[in-house]
């Protein structure tokens, strides 16, 4: 690809207060999900499944990497506790889920992630299988831009699964 | 009971019951349900739940939980909570007191209003070690100037002591100092044996006259001239003072005669080598000095150092007399018999 039309920029959030002067930053959960459940099943017939979990996944490592460049970094997170902090109160306040920490290994970088009403999932039917590969990619995005060094995180109990939290086990991935 | 009854396979309710109830119940389906699928899903979840719930009963909740489903689904929503709740409490006794807990109810209550009487009670130390930390710089500060009072009252006391003991005009050592000091050399001397010293006495030639002639404040230039002179000549053990008006003493300690002789004639020419006092006039200022030596061989250690002072300063003055008598502007050093009439009696 000679030149790129797509290339993420934070600006491309856009300016919200001026343009939605009256209906402001939010929308209703349903209208994200209709357009993302859209996109896994258009992107599904072109990539298959496993294409499109990989397009989700990356693209959640992306957005990871970009919001921990534009909302955590500038608050300059002394330690681990202090980046979990920082994640929890903005996860939260933007309506993303509830963000917490079951268990952090700090010495081997191995951590258990939990997000409760989570943006992708919360309150979707059961359909037998974990669906939130782009926060497996976005938290992976995060805990890469903290630590430098790249993360396995796997979802391994999700809503979609009967579950009621989306728990997360994160791994540094051998170099 | 029949052998039939006794037999009985039991029912699948009944192994879901036992399950339930009793403690030693098996965790896998029993043998002889595998070809009833559902059941086993049911049993092995069941006994999961059960496994989960006994490790909640012993306060052990990090524990793996696979089960899946809705029931497995709020109990592992339990074990996020209490695990969630177990990473709080240690960044809380870690120190971050920004720690807040939601969703748990009573628990987060009780968790957030101990986080919040710590940050109070924290917030009340930190003010009392800031207060305690104000009170002592400020105690700091009033020893420090309790000490730079004292060190200024020794320093004046030291330059009072200064001048009680210093000629104010010349200030070299004045005539009290000087007996002060060399009765401790007497003292000293007589433990040392072969110790010697010269006592020497020192007049500035003419002085009545150089007075009369240039007025008193050049008779003062003169006797300043004369002690700053001798004054390069000396040693740090040396004790040189004002002896009243324009005569000098001085002790030249661990000295013998010879040597005594060769300072005492180095002064005298280092005097008369000086310009002059008296602004455009070259008339020399000359000095008289008379030598006497004391020596330990010869001291009678019966007496007291003030007895042996006094006579060897009779001796040097006699010898000063006789400088005098000679021409001035020279060395003279005792020679027995060269007293004048003081009746001194020979103990050295």
């Amino acid at each position: 690809m000679s030149e790129r039309k797509y290339a993420f920029s934070w600006s491309l959030l856009g300016d919200i207060a001026a343009g939605r002067p009256n209906l402001g930053p939010t929308l209703r959960l349903e209208v994200y999900r209709l357009m993302q459940f859209c996109f896994r099943d258009v992107l599904e017939k072109r990539y298959g499944t496993d294409g499109v979990d990989d397009i989700f996944r990356e693209a959640g490592l992306l957005a990871g990497e970009e919001y921990y460049k534009n909302i955590i970094a500038p608050t300059k997170p002394a330690d681990f506790a202090a980046l979990v902090s920082t994640l929890e109160v903005s996860l939260r306040n933007l309506g993303v889920g509830v963000f917490r920490v079951e268990r952090a290994k700090l010495d081997e970088l191995d951590f258990v992630l939990t997000v409760s009403e989570d943006l992708d999932c919360s309150g979707l039917p059961e359909l037998g299988y974990e669906t939130c590969v782009y926060d497996e990619g976005f938290l992976g995005g995060i805990l890469k831009s903290y630590t430098g060094r790249e993360f396995k995180v796997r979802e391994v109990d999700c809503w979609c699964t009967s579950d009621r939290t989306c728990r997360f086990e994160a791994r540094l991935v051998a170099e | 009971m029949n052998d039939e009854t006794s037999h009985k396979k039991p029912e699948p309710l009944e192994l879901l019951e036992r399950l339930i109830m009793r403690h030693d119940a098996p965790l896998e389906a029993p043998p002889g349900t595998e070809a009833d699928e559902s059941f086993v899903r049911t049993y092995e979840t069941l006994a999961r739940i059960k496994n989960a719930l006994f490790h909640f009963s012993v306060s052990k909740w990090d524990f793996e939980f696979t089960a899946r489903g809705t029931t497995a689904g709020y109990i592992k929503m339990l074990q996020s909570n209490l695990n969630n709740l177990a990473w709080k409490c240690r960044q809380v006794a870690n120190g971050d007191l920004d720690q807040h807990i939601d969703f748990m109810g009573d628990i987060s209550d009780a968790f957030n209003g101990m986080v919040e009487s710590l940050k109070i009670k924290n917030e009340i130390v930190e003010a009392k070690q800031r207060e305690l930390t104000a009170m002592t710089q400020k105690l700091k500060n009033e020893i420090k100037k309790k000490e730079q009072t004292e060190e200024a009252l020794l320093a004046s006391e030291e330059m009072y002591r200064q001048r009680s003991l210093r000629d104010p005009l010349t200030g070299i050592y004045n005539r009290g100092y000087f007996f002060e000091s060399a009765e401790r050399e007497m003292e000293s001397m007589k433990r040392n044996e072969g110790a010697q010293c010269c006592i020497l006495m020192i007049d500035i030639d003419h002085f009545k006259k150089f007075n009369d002639t240039f007025g008193h404040p050049v008779g003062d230039e003169a006797i300043k001239l004369v002690t700053s002179t001798i004054n390069t000549t000396l040693r740090k053990a040396d004790i040189f003072a004002r002896y009243g008006g324009e005569e000098f003493i001085l002790l030249l300690a661990n000295t013998d005669i010879g040597t005594g002789a060769a300072i005492a004639e180095r002064m005298r020419l280092a005097v008369f080598s000086q310009p002059g006092a008296v602004p455009g006039n070259s008339l020399p200022v000359t000095i008289s000095i008379g030598l006497s030596v004391v020596s330990s061989n010869s001291l009678s250690l019966a007496l007291p150092g003030d007895r042996i002072l006094k006579t060897a300063i009779d001796r040097a003055d006699a010898a000063l007399y006789q400088a005098k008598a000679m021409g001035r502007n020279m060395v003279w050093i005792y020679q027995p018999g060269a007293e004048h009439a003081n009746g001194e009696e020979n103990i050295l």
